[in-house]
């Protein structure tokens, strides 16, 4: 299982890298980063044969998280990889506008990764 | 000239209607004195008033050598007399023009001397010269000028001037107050023991007697003839006498006594052929020649008619000088009136010329003054105004502080969603390698037991590079937090060596954020092209970064716009790049947005322009950008494209 992180913070893949330090160990979990929407949508292009789970900021200079999770829902229809938006602004508005674009799942910064492990167990699961 | 006793002698002798008049004992004295100038002045003056009802000529002879003394003697009192006198002859003789000459000079002397007894004699003469003309009005003034000249013991004077006054008024008709004047006189002339008074006793007795002849009362009248020339004999004034018998002739004649008119008739004329007076000559040789004429004895009617006719011709001729001097005399009059006239008439322009000027003068000062009140008022009001513009000023300097202020509090609202953004990030990162530590940690003491030294110290790797992450974050978040205080500090602060990409890119990024923030639905691309060799120079950081946060701000804002106005190909990009030229830096903020038009191009930096919808913008951000640029010796310029896009160039000197 692919999970792709997209966040403009360099140091959130350390982040993911050390959280996940078993799970990569172990090769439960295979990750992959990119530092722009515009970079995801590549990344993307390039790997549209592996199942993969997206994992994107929000907030995020060029294309936002919410135009990226637009893209990915309209380009890929079938399967629609799971995209689980991470964001510092766990406002109504950003939870309401990326829900009705599909997104599968919301979280906020900080990340409680605890959750986010149980949460991307019940998907790669399911 | 002198005169000495023996030709004062001859003068008198040569004279014989002297003898009857002369007071020898007072000549005597007089001239038994007279060896100066002044006695033989005052001898002349005497003659000349004795004379001057007896002989017209001797009179005013000696009233000229009179004057002439006086002039030599430079007496100006004597000169008045001697004047005087030559006009009262003169007025006698019925040469007017000449004598009011005399009488007025000898007036103007006497009223500078303040001589009032011989004003009130010239008086009573000038008024005679008037009334001579029928200038009633004027004469009767003179005389009662002279009448009411105060003077005790003048009592001669005073009966002559209510006798001509009474006789005034008789030849005007107005016969009551002629009677009222003419008796009063005849009260103070008997009154008199003065022979000279009672000399005109018989003048006055004739106008009474006329008076009461006119008002019908013809035996009273006959009465005071009678008695005038009963005075007028005894007291040598035959003229008088004349005129009075004539008068009784004229009442006999009227009521038919023809025998008793014949009688006075000739008594008249025997005085009148003695004192040589041509005007009663001729009047009593009427009344004789009637008389001979209605008793047939025509020769004598005849000598009677050619005696009158002579006395007549001569009386005319006489009647007729006097006449074409009065002629003269009144043109002269006229046109001394003319005079008068015009003399009033340039008074008069001189007056209310400067009554004018004097009015000119006056709106001129009242102008002048009302200028001054306005000048004073205007003054006062621009004092005013100038204190108020100066307040007001004032106010506008501290406001324009509060508004800088709030400007710096208005962006560091802008800030505070990016700031937010920006403080968040690092604590997450924060938190979160310090959850994670903890762990690693626990982890540690796990494989510590085992003894597992690889794993160990793989792990104490982990501990120590999250232990520096955790460092960095706190550190970013610090720096954020500083740059925000230094922000919103009212004072600018100290210029301080500032790494100018460092900053570039941490308010682009402030920028950036806080839009987004700001509006979910705004986002942007933005490239960054640093210039390593830019380093660090001395700016106030937080002023440069204002300036940079404003001019993104506007860039992101500008692409913003653009792409609502156009469809998904439109990418929004803002570009910033720096460069070291020469020993300048160059900050290049280029965005590809709406552009800006022309028009407004040249008012961006000035203070409150917006064209931002009210309430959203201040108006103040690029103007205090600009500010900030100049007190840095920097420059800001603007190029720009509409709809094409924007270019900001901000330079600002390395020294």
């Amino acid at each position: 299982m692919k999970i792709l992180v997209v966040d403009d913070e360099q140091d959130m893949q350390t982040l993911f890298q050390q959280r996940f330090r078993k799970e990569i160990k172990e090769g439960l979990a295979n990750f992959a980063f990119a530092n722009s929407g515009e970079a995801a949508l590549q990344y993307l292009q390039q790997h549209h044969h592996e199942a993969v789970l997206i994992l994107s900021d929000i907030n995020m200079p060029g294309m936002s998280g919410l135009e990226l999770l637009q893209h990915i829902k309209q380009k890929y229809a079938t399967p629609p990889p799971v995209v689980m938006m991470i964001t510092a602004y766990g406002d109504s508005e950003n939870y309401n506008t990326a829900m009705q674009l599909g997104a599968d799942d919301f979280l906020t910064k900080p990340i409680d990764f605890q959750l986010l492990k149980e949460k991307l167990k019940i998907k790669v699961n399911g | 000239m002198r005169y000495n006793f023996l030709h004062i002698l001859i003068i008198l002798i040569a004279n014989n209607a002297f003898a009857q008049f002369v007071d020898s004992a007072k000549a005597r004295q007089m001239f038994a004195t007279s060896v100066s100038d002044s006695t033989t002045l005052i001898s002349h003056l005497y003659l000349s008033k004795i004379f001057i009802d007896i002989n017209n000529d001797s009179s005013i002879s000696h009233a000229r050598q009179a004057y002439q003394l006086a002039l030599k003697l430079k007496s100006k009192s004597y000169q008045a007399q001697s004047l005087d006198l030559m006009g009262a002859v003169l007025l006698r003789r019925g040469n007017l023009d000449q004598s009011l000459d005399y009488l007025l000079q000898s007036n103007s002397i006497l009223s500078s001397l303040n001589d009032i007894h011989f004003l009130k004699i010239n008086n009573r003469n000038i008024a005679g010269v008037y009334k001579s003309l029928n200038d009633y009005d004027r004469a009767r003034g003179y005389y009662l000028s002279g009448l009411n000249i105060p003077l005790s013991g003048d009592s001669t004077a005073r009966s002559w001037l209510l006798m001509d006054i009474g006789d005034l008024y008789l030849q005007m008709g107005k016969l009551d107050s002629a009677l009222y004047y003419t008796k009063k006189s005849i009260d103070i002339i008997s009154l008199l023991s003065d022979r000279v008074g009672n000399k005109y006793l018989p003048v006055a007795l004739l106008t009474l007697g006329k008076i009461l002849e006119k008002k019908g009362n013809v035996y009273e009248a006959q009465q005071k003839y009678r008695q005038a020339v009963e005075v007028g004999l005894k007291f040598h004034n035959l003229q008088a006498a004349a005129e009075n018998y004539i008068a009784i002739a004229h009442l006999f004649k009227k009521s038919g006594k023809t025998d008793s008119s014949f009688i006075y008739a000739k008594k008249a004329f025997d005085i009148a052929i003695k004192v040589n007076n041509p005007k009663s000559i001729a009047v009593a040789s009427s009344f004789l020649k009637d008389y001979y004429r209605s008793k047939n004895n025509f020769d004598s009617a005849f000598l009677y008619q050619e005696i009158g006719s002579a006395a007549k011709d001569s009386l005319l001729s006489l009647e007729k000088i006097r006449q074409i001097q009065n002629l003269s005399f009144k043109e002269r009059l006229q046109q001394q009136a003319i005079q008068d006239a015009k003399n009033e008439l340039r008074n008069r322009v001189k007056v209310y010329s400067l009554v004018a000027g004097l009015v000119i003068l006056i709106g001129a000062a009242l102008f002048l003054y009302r200028n001054n009140r306005q000048k004073q008022k205007a003054n006062a009001l621009l004092k005013f105004q100038k204190e108020r513009t100066e307040r007001a000023y004032e106010q506008l300097k501290a406001t324009q502080v509060q508004l800088i202020q709030s400007e710096k509090m208005a962006s560091l609202g802008e800030l505070t969603a990016g700031i937010a953004h920006e403080i968040q990030n690092p604590l997450n990162f924060i938190n979160n390698f310090s959850d994670f530590n903890t762990e690693l940690i626990e982890e540690l003491e796990q494989e510590a037991d085992k003894g597992n030294l690889v794993e160990l110290k793989s792990i104490a790797n982990d501990i120590k590079e999250n232990e520096r992450k955790i460092n960095h974050h706190g550190k970013r978040a610090d720096a954020i937090v500083k740059g925000m205080l230094q922000h919103s500090r009212a004072n600018t602060g100290k210029k301080e060596p500032t790494d100018i990409n460092a900053l570039a890119d941490e308010y682009l990024r402030l920028s950036y954020h806080g839009l987004r923030a700001k509006d979910r639905d705004f986002n942007a691309d933005f490239t960054t092209n640093f210039d390593a060799q830019v380093g660090k120079i001395d700016v106030v950081p937080q002023d440069i970064g204002r300036v940079l946060l404003n001019v993104y701000n506007n860039a992101f804002f500008a692409v913003f716009e653009k792409m609502k106005r156009s469809d998904k190909t439109f990418k929004p990009l803002v570009s910033v790049t720096t460069k070291r030229v020469a020993d300048k830096v160059e900050i290049t903020i280029k965005d590809n947005g709406i552009g800006i038009p022309q028009k407004v191009v040249d008012k961006i930096f000035q203070p409150f322009f917006t064209t931002k919808p009210t309430g959203q913008g201040t108006g103040l951000g690029l103007s205090l950008s600009y500010d900030i640029v100049k007190t840095h010796s920097g420059e800001i310029t603007v190029e720009s494209t509409e709809g094409d896009g924007t270019t900001f160039i901000i330079t600002i000197p390395t020294t």
